[in-house]
């Protein structure tokens, strides 16, 4: 089974949908017309230029130049994930870049050699495309994992003050902590999983069995894939807040102030 | 003999350019049960601060007893004191839980206490042994304190501090609790208030805040 290409005219009728939000927005003066062209207009051009870019990325499938693809779009989400977080920068660059790189790397090796054995684990089209879904998550769940941590430490520095002075160690000071972050970080993307197939059908599934893979080919991709995002998910939490653990804290155990943003 | 068991010595700290320490010099000895008096705002509490360890002093040096406070030992010096704070924070959940979650640290969970030991305790706090199966968040400011002071005292540990821990008690409670703290002769105890009360009791030394200076 063939997908069929989406044509020049038939894109034309894919944009003219937008006729009715921009109607609507006319007549009731919403003031979204604005917007809604800004948006839609830089999507079409950043994905007309990737498109072009990966076709030329795909064509090659050389190592380095997947490499490179692959951490250009790490640090990408590593500056996104730090210009929304509350921490400074030279605090939390190198926990984050290492949170990202190493889970992402990881899991996405074990996933191409154990899950999908690629005979190339470097293979430009799975490397690229699950990497990207991967890095997605992460950059959501890591953000929120290390912003709670030490946000709720300082905001309830009692709590927190009274573990160290009944003379916790410093893990057993950060242990509810720690919970919370995690709970906050992961539990959302957990519930969501439990739905998915009766709620939703998941972008990539749908993508590919529009793509002519059968359902069951997509179905097994979809659970892997779920897996591999949770666990990568879980790593990176862990990892920035490890990692940043040191610079945070200074060695009485207490929370430095001069952290936050 | 008496035995020095703190110190501070020529402690100088200012907080938000208001100084709060100039050269301040304050020993307890083994045993003593300490009033450090003063109205609230005054920074009575950095001297709680200083000695666990939560804040460092500009200049000057805290011994903890005869043993200088560095980075390094103050997780040792925590775990001989006994702490609670104003408005403490337990954490969140069933108080049970809470209390066990306490005594499976690490530098806690070679302490053992009976069922029998911690309700009589409870008791004489007159908190009702029930109050083990509710959630902390059901338990009102003045039992929370209260619960903390039991933990405090299960934990049997040579010193005791509290910061203005009979200010939302009601004067029932109030009269109980500083009868129970200063029953126990062993432990030195510091405790930090502007409660008036504590100024009349007997066999404790009294410490001006405001003046830096012993007033009994």
């Amino acid at each position: 089974m063939e997908t069929i290409e989406i044509s020049n005219i038939g894109l034309l009728f894919g944009f003219l949908l937008l006729i009715i939000p921009i109607l609507i927005s006319y007549f009731l003066d919403l003031r979204m017309i604005k917007p809604t062209l800004w948006s839609v207009g830089r999507m079409s051009v950043q994905l007309a230029l990737v498109g072009i870019f990966l076709e030329y990325i795909f064509n090659l499938n050389n190592f380095w130049l997947n490499f490179l693809w692959l951490m250009i779009m790490i640090f990408t989400a590593v500056f996104s994930a730090i210009s929304s977080s509350k921490i400074k920068l030279k605090v939390i660059f190198l926990p984050i870049l290492v949170a990202f790189t190493i889970p992402t790397l990881a899991v996405l090796l074990y996933f191409n050699a154990l899950v999908i054995r690629l005979e190339y684990l470097f293979e430009a089209r799975y490397l690229i495309a699950l990497g990207g879904m991967l890095l997605g998550n992460i950059l959501s769940v890591s953000i929120v994992g290390i912003n709670s941590f030490y946000q709720n430490i300082r905001s309830q520095n009692k709590f927190f003050s009274y573990r160290l002075g009944l003379g916790s160690t410093h893990g057993e000071s950060l242990a509810p902590f720690l919970r919370n972050s995690f709970q906050l970080a992961l539990l959302p993307a957990l519930a969501k999983t439990a739905t998915i197939g009766i709620v939703s059908l998941p972008g990539m599934m749908s993508g590919q069995i529009i793509g002519g893979s059968s359902p069951s080919t997509a179905i097994r991709y979809q659970i892997a894939i779920m897996i591999a995002i949770y666990v990568c998910g879980v790593l990176s939490v862990l990892l920035a807040i490890l990692l940043s653990n040191k610079k945070c804290f200074n060695s009485y155990g207490v929370l430095k102030e001069n952290i936050f943003k | 003999m008496k035995q020095k068991i703190i110190e501070f010595r020529n402690i100088n700290l200012s907080f938000k350019s208001k100084t709060i320490f100039k050269d301040f010099n304050f020993i307890i000895n083994s045993g003593e049960k300490i009033i450090v008096f003063g109205k609230s705002g005054t920074g009575k509490s950095t001297l709680l601060n200083l000695l666990l360890g939560f804040k460092q002093p500009e200049s000057g040096e805290i011994f903890f007893n005869g043993e200088k406070i560095t980075a390094q030992n103050i997780w040792d010096i925590r775990k001989q004191i006994a702490y609670v704070d104003q408005d403490v924070m337990m954490g969140e959940g069933h108080v049970q839980k809470i209390i066990a979650e306490y005594f499976s640290f690490a530098a806690n969970s070679k302490i053992k206490f009976t069922p029998l030991e911690l309700t009589e305790l409870l008791e004489r706090f007159d908190l009702e042994p029930v109050i083990l199966t509710k959630d902390i968040g059901q338990l009102s400011g003045g039992e929370k304190q209260r619960l903390a002071l039991v933990v405090a005292l299960l934990l049997k540990r040579p010193v005791m501090v509290f910061d203005e821990v009979t200010s939302s008690l009601d004067p029932a409670s109030k009269t109980i609790v500083i009868r129970e703290l200063l029953k126990n002769s062993k432990s030195t105890l510091l405790i930090i208030t502007h409660d008036e009360e504590w100024q009349y009791q007997k066999n404790v030394r009294i410490f001006d805040f405001k003046e830096k200076k012993w007033k009994q």
